[in-house]
């Protein structure tokens, strides 16, 4: 069963600070990203209408759906889930945002970091394999 | 620091050039400290305080706004920076907050977590900025974070009080 494809994470004026893709989707790379963009577009569509940070499905196509989530701070981190799943549930999306929100807190934490560029850490590495094995 | 900052310290630096090279005695120079200060205001320990102050407050707004609702409107985050910002970060919630609703913002707290511990009264106001210096950069960093660039000044009139100026800058 596949299940979640990629998480990005975006900055305030969309530059993008982090992105991993599930291993076995790497040859999809390009479809994914493209879809992702598009889905960023919704973003700033919806981020106005909403009353909270999570932002529900931004988009679909025929391959995959993506999520949306916009902290105060204007960081959007954007889910993209295999469209034919339907085991994950809006809690479990929620969750996912909620714990890519604190590995996101304890990387800026970093007094190494510079904040605006890309994010390397191992809490989102470990995050994103717990995902990525999850989806199997 | 703004361009017009900059200006007025490159002028500054200039002037205290030409006046350096006259200077023969060094009674002379203690004059001149406005202008020194002018002229190195990039270096001194309040801009650089400040700067640090700046990229705390960026971190740890994005802590405390973790779990509160989403901030809309500009009142909503000056009022989250003033209550759920101010407990976390100073210990206790401001004592009063004022606004011309033109984008100037007073806020006053009374009893001042790094003042407190400071003599009260007059006596030591004038060396109290330094202190202040990285309050402010927190203050601004948080407001920058959440979208809103903002100049923020501190006065003392008597120790342990302190009003935060928040200047927010019209947006393009």
């Amino acid at each position: 069963m596949a299940g979640i494809i990629a998480i990005y994470i975006y900055g305030r004026e969309n530059s993008r600070l982090f992105h991993a893709v599930n291993p076995e989707e790497l040859g999809n790379v390009c479809d994914i990203e493209m879809f992702v963009f598009c889905s960023l577009d919704i973003v700033d569509e919806k981020v106005v209408k909403s009353n909270e940070m999570y932002l529900g499905q931004l988009f679909t196509d025929q391959r995959y759906k993506s999520f949306g989530f916009v902290t105060n701070t204007g960081v959007k981190i954007v889910l993209v889930v295999d469209f034919l799943n339907s085991t994950l549930k809006d809690q479990d999306v929620r969750s996912i945002f909620k714990r890519f929100h604190v590995f996101y807190c304890k990387t800026i934490s970093n007094p190494f970091y510079t904040i605006g560029s890309p994010l390397h850490s191992r809490w989102l590495d470990d995050g994103c394999k717990e995902i990525f094995a999850k989806s199997e | 620091m703004s361009i017009e900052g900059e200006k007025i310290r490159m002028e500054a630096k200039e002037k205290w050039g030409e006046i350096a090279e006259a200077c023969v005695d060094s009674s002379e120079v203690e004059q001149y400290t406005g202008l020194i200060h002018k002229a190195f205001a990039h270096a001194n320990s309040e801009t650089q305080l400040e700067t640090i102050g700046f990229r705390v407050g960026q971190v740890l707004v994005e802590k405390v706004s973790k779990d509160s609702p989403k901030l809309v409107t500009e009142l909503e985050i000056v009022k989250f920076i003033c209550k759920e910002f101010w407990s976390a970060v100073f210990g206790k919630q401001v004592d009063n907050l004022r606004t011309n609703h033109q984008g100037v913002y007073v806020v006053q707290d009374n009893k001042f977590t790094t003042l407190r511990c400071f003599p009260e009264g007059t006596q030591y106001v004038k060396s109290s900025g330094r202190f202040l210096a990285l309050p402010c950069g927190i203050l601004r960093g948080a407001l920058d974070s959440l979208n809103i660039p903002a100049i923020v000044t501190a006065t003392v009139e008597s120790i342990p009080a302190v009003k935060f100026q928040l200047q927010i800058a019209a947006k393009a």
